[in-house]
């Protein structure tokens, strides 16, 4: 298959390059090794600063997708290896079979029936998703699809599917790609953090990361959008623990660029569920970038809103609450919260996976080279709006290649 | 409040080298098992020192009562290592409270080692020259070589002078440590509702007395988690001296209680035997502490200041070792081996002021400060 751009990854960065460069005319493929196009922004409740749903951005991203011919993308698809160099690229990919064809009308007929649950990894295990399932309510392609490392091939959704959608035979395919240039939005993933030993993460049942509070703040996530422990009970108290294994040599070295925003977002999720919660933010530093400024000023002002100057280095149980303790470096006290959750807001880390063509740096971002343009989280941490428009950046670049 | 820039730069060479990496998260306060919860240490130290507040350090009790566990490092996000940090503060302050401070400051740079060992060389080639002693034949006796009593009149010079020397930097760092931050006050309500302040006892006597039994105990060292060993190899080092010194107060009985003419003990006596154990321990020790410290950069890379008082430990203990089993070998080494282990003795205990060795006296003030304000961790 030839065409002129390859964008590896369909989250918000590869949507934003593929569109773009597509809707200037130029054949653009598009491969995202999920089910579903929208990345980590699908997971989130709100972006920050103007605290809308990502659902708006996204649906206007498919709707342009569709009126793009210009665009093919694939779904369940892994780049294995680039060949070649800037203008004359040879691509492998690996389609993963969805054993669920474009016949699919998501009716959920093939949902009831199968037997298996399994971890839902877009709700990070949060609740529990069937062997055959839909991503979400907002998945794109809205089909659903099928988990091979859980589904046992009974056959039960097979003969509940009325419209012949699912093929539990369909196997693995290998296409040969041919490109000028290549955009790489291959994004990140959440620190792992169990590695905090100190902090608690699954220690603690109630000890959870950021992304997990987009997920339990989400209308389609887990709870239907009610924020509460994990035993279930309403939060009269939350602390967020900043730079969890970011700005640390142990961990993550660098900033996570968007996890201070990020935080006093959820502070807000907070604050509207629970109005007279007691909401602890924990921070080295503020980082309020730009004209973010202003809404640190706002949640800043809330007076249930405390901000403590110190990272938190010991998470504790204690009769069945939390007790969270830093030093407060402006008064130089000790400080001790006792919270029904703690939020850790872990840092970003490279997704992208070893592709022999693709070279990373030290912290496996990955670095540009002729043809080979990063964009998005897969070349630095940055927030959705500077995703945008390291992607439209990188659109431009990859005309440039293959206009030559 | 004076900035010292020098100060800064002395740090820096006495092992803080990573001070200037810190970003005051303060990380280090929490995860550290000895910081109490008021005013912890060691992030407040990490800044003083960035910014040369020599007089704030001086005046600060808390660096004693860090035993470098090293957790602080450990979790450091940094990699500032405020356990190396308050090592090389520790051993700023010995310096500056030492007298004479001209003296410390040669001591503890490395070029000093020429001076310290020239002094003791020296003094043992003047007494060479001065009485002559022949090497004896015969049975290996200690006491036909060099009179005990000529030993016992130089330990006692020595000691003296070390005595003194830590005395006056006692008497320094306790007052320094009380002047300020520490100063612990009562108030009364007089008449008319005035408010009188009043500076309450330090209870010194008794707080002294429970301190010297945690420093027995090691009760403090025992919480330490990421340099775990240090609380043995310290006990082993610190129960070797102990256990040597309850034996040489045996000798002496031996010698001037009951009459006995020569020290050259069998194996069996029981003096013996405790001062054999106490070797051991001592090498043991200082053996595993100079091991652990090549095998694991986590637990304090060392340094100078370090290393030769540790290196002098350990060599005073095989010395000791050394001449005895030379001894009930037949070998005249022992008598030349003998002399060595004077020269290494002297330079433990002369220098003890201004060397590691004076921890012994800072850190047990420091307990002592730190019981009579309150400031030992919460259990």
């Amino acid at each position: 298959m030839a065409g002129e751009i390859l964008v590896i990854g369909g989250g918000i960065a590869g949507l934003t390059a593929a569109i773009e460069a597509a809707e200037t005319g130029y054949d653009v493929i598009l491969v995202e090794k999920n089910p579903y196009l929208g990345g980590r922004v699908s997971q989130l409740n709100k972006y920050f600063p103007k605290l809308c749903p990502p659902f708006c951005g996204l649906e206007i991203f498919f709707k342009r997708m569709k009126s793009t011919p210009k665009l093919k993308y694939f779904t369940n698809a892994e780049v294995l290896e680039i060949r070649g160099e800037e203008g004359n690229f040879n691509v492998k990919v690996k389609l993963k079979p969805r054993y669920v064809n474009e016949n699919c009308t998501a009716c959920g007929a093939c949902r009831e029936v199968c037997p298996v649950e399994a971890p839902d990894d877009y709700n990070f295990g949060l609740k529990t998703k069937k062997a055959i399932d839909i991503p979400s309510i907002m998945a794109m392609p809205f089909r659903y699809y099928i988990d091979d490392r859980y589904c046992n091939k009974c056959g039960e959704c097979v003969s509940a599917c009325k419209y012949n959608a699912i093929n539990l035979e369909e196997e693995e395919k290998i296409i040969d790609l041919n490109v000028a240039s290549i955009i790489v939005a291959t994004g990140w993933k959440p620190y792992d953090a169990t590695k905090l030993d100190n902090l608690g993460y699954g220690k603690f049942k109630n000890v959870i990361t950021n992304m997990e509070m987009e997920r339990l703040a989400s209308l389609n996530g887990p709870t239907g959008g009610k924020i509460q422990t994990m035993d279930g009970r309403d939060i009269e108290s939350i602390a967020f623990v900043q730079c969890a294994g970011s700005r640390d040599e142990n961990h993550l070295p660098y900033c996570s660029a968007v996890c201070c925003l990020a935080s006093l977002k959820q502070a807000t999720y907070v604050r509207e569920q629970y109005p007279d919660a007691k909401i602890y933010i924990f921070y080295i530093d503020i980082r309020a970038f730009g004209r973010y400024e202003d809404f640190f000023a706002k949640v800043k002002a809330d007076e249930n809103i405390e901000l403590i100057k110190g990272k938190v280095a010991k998470v504790e149980e204690k009769d069945g609450k939390l007790v969270v303790t830093a030093e407060d470096t402006l008064t130089g006290e000790k400080e001790q919260r006792e919270v029904d959750m703690v939020v850790l807001a872990t840092g970003m880390q490279p997704a992208i996976e070893p592709i022999p063509g693709i070279e990373v740096d030290e912290y496996g971002f990955v670095k540009p080279k002729p043809g080979i343009i990063p964009a998005g989280v897969a070349a630095m941490p940055m927030d959705v709006a500077s995703a945008n428009e390291s992607a439209t950046g990188a659109a431009l670049k990859a005309i440039q290649v293959a206009r030559r | 409040m004076e900035v010292d820039a020098q100060f800064v730069r002395d740090v820096l060479e006495f092992g803080g080298k990573t001070l200037k990496k810190c970003y005051q998260c303060a990380t280090c306060s929490v995860v550290c098992p000895q910081s109490p919860e008021e005013n912890p240490f060691p992030r407040k130290e990490m800044i003083w020192a960035q910014w040369g507040l020599k007089d704030k350090l001086l005046k600060d009790g808390d660096i004693w009562l860090c035993h470098q566990c090293n957790d602080c490092s450990e979790y450091c996000p940094r990699g500032a290592k405020p356990g190396e940090v308050l090592a090389a503060l520790r051993a700023k302050v010995i310096q500056e409270f030492a007298f004479p401070s001209f003296f410390a400051k040669i001591l503890l740079k490395p070029a000093g080692i020429v001076i310290y060992f020239a002094i003791p060389i020296l003094l043992t080639l003047l007494y060479l020259a001065i009485f002559n002693p022949e090497i004896p034949s015969g049975e290996i006796v200690i006491g036909n070589f060099i009179p005990h009593l000529h030993i016992e009149l130089a330990g006692f010079a020595v000691g003296g002078w070390a005595l003194l020397v830590a005395a006056i930097g006692a008497f320094r760092f306790w007052t320094a440590i009380n002047s300020e931050v520490s100063k612990v006050y009562e108030y009364k309500l007089e008449e008319n509702a005035e408010l009188n302040v009043v500076k309450s006892s330090p209870r010194f006597i008794e707080c002294l007395f429970w301190s010297v039994i945690d420093v027995l105990k090691h009760s403090r060292f025992a919480e330490c988690g990421t340099s775990r060993y240090r609380y043995f190899a310290h006990l082993m080092i610190f129960w070797g001296f102990i256990i040597l010194g309850v034996a040489t107060l045996g000798d002496i009985v031996y010698l001037y209680g009951l009459g006995v003419e020569e020290l050259a003990l069998p194996l069996s006596d029981p003096v013996k035997i405790l001062g054999n154990i106490g070797a051991v321990l001592l090498i043991l020790g200082s053996g595993w502490a100079i091991v652990a410290r090549f095998s694991d950069e986590r637990i304090g890379y060392g340094t100078y200041f370090d290393w030769i008082f540790l290196s002098t430990i350990f060599a005073v203990g095989v010395t000791g070792i050394a001449i005895e089993a030379l001894r009930y070998a037949g070998s005249v080494a022992a008598y030349y081996a003998y002399l060595i282990h004077l020269i290494l003795v002297f330079t433990l205990i002369a220098y003890a002021p201004y060397s590691k060795f004076a921890h012994v006296i800072y850190r047990t003030l420091a307990y002592t400060w730190a019981k009579s304000t309150g400031r030992e961790p919460k259990k």
